[in-house]
């Protein structure tokens, strides 16, 4: 079984010019964590996925660790102010250009080993050909599937 | 001097060699080209390799009780860290102050000073420059004099007691000076200094420093109780901890030394948090555990102790402190404030660890010359007292002058708070002096 087999073709992408704000809408209304952006030739540009905005929204006191939990702090202003500058700006200036990708003809196994070793930032995988041609997505959901039988 | 069986290496006395060696550690070292626990071992090897101390000479020059004191009270302290204590402490405090930003300066300072009296500065400021940094976005003020403040309190709260600042856990090592001794003579001092550093510091940053009711009451809504994660490890910390500090107060009517108690205080924590564990699960928490322990540290103190065995081996120390008794004129006062303030500015620019190394031996040699001059031991002890303050509060003069400043100094850089030497050394040096002064002060009035 390869990667061609179990990818979602009709994946939901966005364009580069969209916003942080616009994209992290999509989110909720899709009930998505991440998506491919990609230009008006399907060519990837990189992903964004949820943890990507939160982490540069929250102060990196928070985000790379030297709190491990704020519980005892009912809000955060920094937090929201933060996020509503981040807001207006175009989602490549967060997004990871340079995703980890596979290729239609790779193993379901090479896919589950790269979501295995970058577990927090792969919620897809993109499935490109040629020069970063768009072809497909790969969720956790649909190697799990796969592995589960 | 010792004696030494080989009298020439390469053709040169072994006290050339053995100082050479010194030098050129201490130079690699200060460079900070390459890390510190290397440099130390090689030198190290260097003082067995070239034959100035044999392999059983340079094991005997490790003081096993500095080491086992480090490691007993690291292990401590990173399990303690987990429950989630610090930031209690933290939150507390700045609720204590209704959140105003000066009374959170004030009371964070106090939080940080009294915990690196009893901890390690390095692993106090880690833990509570995260929670100031939050505390000061919330309040929407700078959050530089805070940890400014911070860092000063924990340099002065850490020269406070024998177990503060590894200066102090050195010299205890090295003398009979007890965990009493210290806060008997360095505790009064060490208040003094820091509350005296409250005054300039107030008309420095203080006066300006303001929050909006509304940014107060954010702060005020912080709950702290919510910042313990695990209320039982909390309860085992507390105890051992109370223990330990029980053990050091009563080490020397036991005739135990510190290290056992804070080895055996880190391992009967272990043994509490590992209790209901299976073999499996306990064997790897005590790994975690382990792990905990700054190594680069342990490592670094080992060699620098062999390096130093070296050098007092060849005689160098005894004819540098002869050296140094000429130039005071064998006066006590002034050897003694001579200690203090060279201890101070140099403490200020290099690391004090290797230096307090050198000293110590240095100062135990001057020590039978006083005695034979009429003065009595209780005052000759005075020198000890002296190295301490300078080489701890020397800490605070410069951005270098400590660990827990760079630290803190990494902490805020990476958050957008900019540390830069030169600010920092306006304010921090003349501050380091004002506490040398009263130092100075305290000494001459109380045993001189």
């Amino acid at each position: 079984m390869n990667a061609r087999d179990i990818m979602i073709r009709q994946a939901h992408t966005i364009p580069p010019q969209c916003t942080i704000g616009e994209a992290l809408r999509q989110m909720a209304d899709l009930r998505l964590q991440a998506f491919p952006v990609v230009d008006e030739k399907k060519i990837l540009l990189g992903t964004l996925n949820f943890w990507q905005i939160l982490e540069r929204a929250m102060p990196s006191y928070i985000s790379q660790g030297d709190l491990p939990d704020v519980r005892f702090a009912p809000d955060l202003v920094q937090f929201h102010e933060r996020l509503g500058e981040l807001k207006p700006n175009r989602v490549t200036q967060v997004m990871n250009p340079h995703p980890p990708c596979v290729r239609p003809d790779d193993s379901v196994l090479a896919c589950a080993t790269l979501i295995m070793k970058t577990p927090k930032t792969v919620y897809l995988l993109p499935v490109v050909e040629g020069d970063r041609q768009l072809v497909g997505i790969i969720s956790a959901w649909d190697v799990i599937k796969e592995i589960a039988g | 001097m010792h004696e030494t069986s080989i009298h020439t290496i390469f053709g040169f006395s072994p006290l050339w060699v053995a100082t050479s060696i010194l030098i050129l550690t201490y130079a690699v070292i200060i460079a900070e080209r390459f890390n510190r626990a290397i440099v130390a071992l090689l030198g190290a090897a260097a003082v067995i390799g070239t034959g100035v101390l044999t392999q059983d000479q340079a094991i005997q020059g490790i003081d096993f009780n500095t080491i086992g004191l480090l490691i007993g009270m690291m292990i401590l302290v990173g399990i303690t860290k987990e429950c989630g204590i610090f930031q209690f402490l933290a939150i507390k405090a700045a609720k204590a102050a209704k959140g105003s930003p000066w009374g959170i300066l004030v009371m964070l300072s106090i939080v940080t000073a009294v915990l690196s009296a009893f901890l390690d500065n390095v692993t106090t400021v880690l833990l509570v420059a995260p929670v100031t940094l939050l505390i000061a976005d919330e309040l929407k003020i700078n959050p530089y004099p805070l940890l400014f403040a911070e860092i000063n309190a924990s340099n002065t709260g850490g020269t406070a007691t024998l177990i503060g600042d590894p200066p102090n856990i050195m010299i205890g090592s090295a003398t009979s000076l007890t965990f009493n001794d210290f806060v008997i003579h360095l505790t009064p001092v060490a208040i003094v200094a820091f509350s005296a550093t409250l005054i300039p510091l107030w008309f420095i940053y203080g006066k300006t420093m303001f929050a909006s009711p509304e940014d107060r009451a954010r702060i005020m809504a912080f709950n702290e109780y919510e910042a313990i994660r695990d209320v039982g490890l909390l309860k085992h910390c507390l105890l051992v901890f109370g223990l330990v500090i029980l053990g050091f107060i009563f080490a020397h009517s036991w005739h135990m030394e510190p290290a056992t108690i804070a080895l055996g205080g880190a391992a009967l924590l272990l043994l509490l948090v590992t209790f209901s564990l299976d073999n499996e699960q306990a064997g790897h928490k005590v790994h975690t555990m382990f792990g905990q322990v700054e190594w680069i540290t342990i490592f670094f103190f080992c060699g620098l102790f062999i390096i130093v065995t070296g050098v007092e081996h060849t005689g160098l120390l005894q004819s540098v402190a002869d050296w140094t008794l000429s130039l005071t004129a064998g006066n006590f006062t002034v050897t003694t404030l001579a200690i203090l303030w060279v201890s101070a500015i140099l403490s200020a620019i290099v690391d004090n660890i290797p230096f307090v190394a050198t000293m110590i031996p240095m100062i135990k040699s001057m020590l039978p010359v006083f005695q034979q001059a009429g003065i009595p031991l209780e005052q000759a002890e005075t020198l000890w007292w002296a190295l301490a303050l300078g080489a701890c509060l020397g800490g605070n003069g410069t951005l270098v002058g400590a660990s827990a400043n760079l630290i803190v100094a990494g902490i805020a850089e990476r958050n957008g708070v900019p540390f830069r030497f030169l600010p920092f050394l306006k304010v921090a040096f003349p501050l380091m002096i004002l506490q040398i002064l009263i130092s100075t002060v305290y000494i001459w009035m109380r045993y001189l």
